[in-house]
């Protein structure tokens, strides 16, 4: 494998350096919470990650109160998505540990150890894949509470965005919830400064079911979320773009239904294959691609499936090479949602494109919902 | 009793090797979630070369929960009352499971070198506090000789 630029330069520093490099980015994987490596790491939009467990006990501890990042306090208004980064990182962290066990781990007692952490991660990405088939992930939580919204043109109070009842910070200050429809807050109202403190990412958000909506009000809200799209700078025109933003709204409930065709995802983490470089270059693959995540084209979806097929042997791994090659190439991008592909797809000889292009789309939505 | 959590052997671990300055905790022989904790009087403070004792426990849902700690060494102070029990934040609405044993016996070591008489939880020390500051450091540094001295 050739190494270039910054990698190469560190991997010929001393032992000692390199030292303290592993050891910060140990340091980096652990969990604020459990003290362990993070085991399935969801991050909080303030970008403090926690196991997906941990987390979801923090949130389920103290009923009635704002939802707050253990480590910056920062509101949680956002449901936390999965940082595959950390757990491919992770991932094959754990494979190199598992093929080296007889050398690194001399007793038995240690072994014992590495096997019973191997199986409570096991357990872990079961239990999280398990709640988001359930549609129940931090217990619903962020499908049955509701934020403190102030909007400037109401002077800035800040209102329950389930039922707009007025939250006065008396009301709130035992029990975080609205006095009038009794939902969850999951930020603070008292300390919405301005509309802007809520961080929606700049995304239009909805919040509530149909029935909370009158005639027409809901289509036209969906319509205007699907409509948004952050970047803008696709003008390209096509009537697709459009869709490749905001899905998750609408599609929240057929979603649900096609859970079993794609909660897979953590699956292909799981390397149950020797292979650890390729497992490693996957995971560089997706720090690249990460980092040139934009609006996804779906519209062209069709031209790359040929690509899909090269660059994936039949164990569903992206080939280290492939992917160095085609770094360089704009397409790769589409590719991403192809590389959290469960393996199931693989095995299907002949998938016609048009199935194909579907499924990625709902892919897309759940990687953006999640 | 039900295995101790890896996090509480990790914490305890630490606490022995990697021991914060001014502060001892030892977790009891019986009862590995109840620690046996010492605080050094913050230099500068009416606590000054005094050496407290408190006691601090692990409740089963920490670090979901707070820990509980108490003050067994009699101090004169405005957020710390008669038995001991402390008026801190993160000891209650503010807790959070990033924190840890450690953290919060520094905080409580804060506490120590500045007492906030506004939010007090022994009102007689707050008053007096808030009077007549200087008189009330006093009555600290005399409690912290009788009390507290090493």
């Amino acid at each position: 494998m050739g190494y270039t630029g910054i990698t190469s330069k560190i991997l010929t520093q001393k032992k000692k350096f390199q030292k303290l490099i592993v050891f910060n980015l140990l340091e980096a994987c652990q969990c604020g919470i459990c003290h362990e490596f993070l085991s399935v790491p969801m991050m909080i939009s303030c970008g403090h990650n926690y196991c997906y467990r941990c987390l979801k006990n923090w949130f389920m501890t103290n009923v009635n109160k704002e939802l707050n990042c253990p480590n910056c306090r920062e509101s949680v208004v956002n449901e936390p998505c999965l940082n595959l980064m950390i757990e491919q990182t992770l991932a094959s962290l754990f494979e190199v540990l598992k093929a080296r066990k007889k050398k690194m781990f001399k007793e038995e007692k240690e072994r014992a150890d590495l096997d019973e952490l191997l199986r409570e991660r096991f357990d872990d990405s079961f239990y999280h894949k398990n709640d988001k088939n359930q549609g129940t992930l931090f217990d619903g939580i962020f499908k049955n509470s509701a934020v403190a919204i102030a909007d400037a043109d109401d002077d800035g109070i800040p209102r329950c965005s389930n039922c707009h009842w007025e939250l006065e910070p008396e009301d709130m200050e035992d029990e975080n919830i609205c006095p009038h429809c009794h939902a969850r807050i999951r930020n603070n109202a008292s300390s919405l400064g301005n509309p802007n403190s809520i961080n929606l990412n700049g995304r239009p958000t909805m919040m509530g079911n149909r029935d909370d909506y009158s005639d027409g009000e809901y289509d036209q809200i969906v319509d205007e979320i699907r409509n948004y799209n952050p970047s803008d700078v696709d003008s390209s025109g096509e009537s697709d773009s459009s869709e490749s933003v905001g899905y998750g709204h609408e599609d929240r409930e057929e979603e649900d239904e096609n859970k079993e065709e794609h909660d897979s995802d953590l699956d292909s983490f799981v390397v149950d294959d020797d292979e650890e470089e390729g497992a490693g270059d996957s995971v560089n693959g997706a720090i690249h691609l990460a980092a040139n995540q934009g609006p996804v084209n779906l519209s062209s979806e069709e031209d790359k499936d040929s690509d899909f097929y090269e660059h994936h042997d039949s164990d569903g791994f992206v080939s280290g090479d492939s992917l160095g090659e085609s770094d360089n190439e704009a397409p790769v991008i589409q590719k991403r949602p192809v590389i959290l592909d469960d393996e199931d797809d693989d095995d299907e000889d002949v998938v016609s494109v048009n199935q194909r292009s579907k499924r990625q789309r709902r892919q897309l939505v759940l990687s953006d919902d999640e | 009793m039900a295995s101790l959590p890896k996090r509480i052997i990790k914490e305890t671990e630490r606490l022995v090797t990697d021991p914060v300055p001014g502060i001892t905790a030892e977790p009891h022989d019986d009862n590995l979630r109840y620690f046996q904790v010492t605080i050094e009087g913050p230099a500068g403070s009416p606590y000054e070369e005094g050496l407290f004792q408190l006691e601090l426990y692990l409740p089963d849902d920490y670090p979901m929960e707070a820990p509980k700690v108490r003050f067994l060494t009699k101090i004169y102070h405005p957020n710390i009352d008669r038995l001991g029990r402390i008026c801190l934040d993160i000891l209650k609405t503010n807790w959070s499971p990033a924190l840890q044993i450690r953290t919060v016996l520094l905080s409580v070591q804060a506490l120590l070198a500045s007492p906030n008489p506004n939010d007090p939880l022994a009102n007689d020390v707050a008053e007096d506090w808030i009077k007549n500051e200087q008189g009330a450091k006093q009555t600290a540094r005399e409690w912290t000789q009788r009390y507290a001295k090493k």
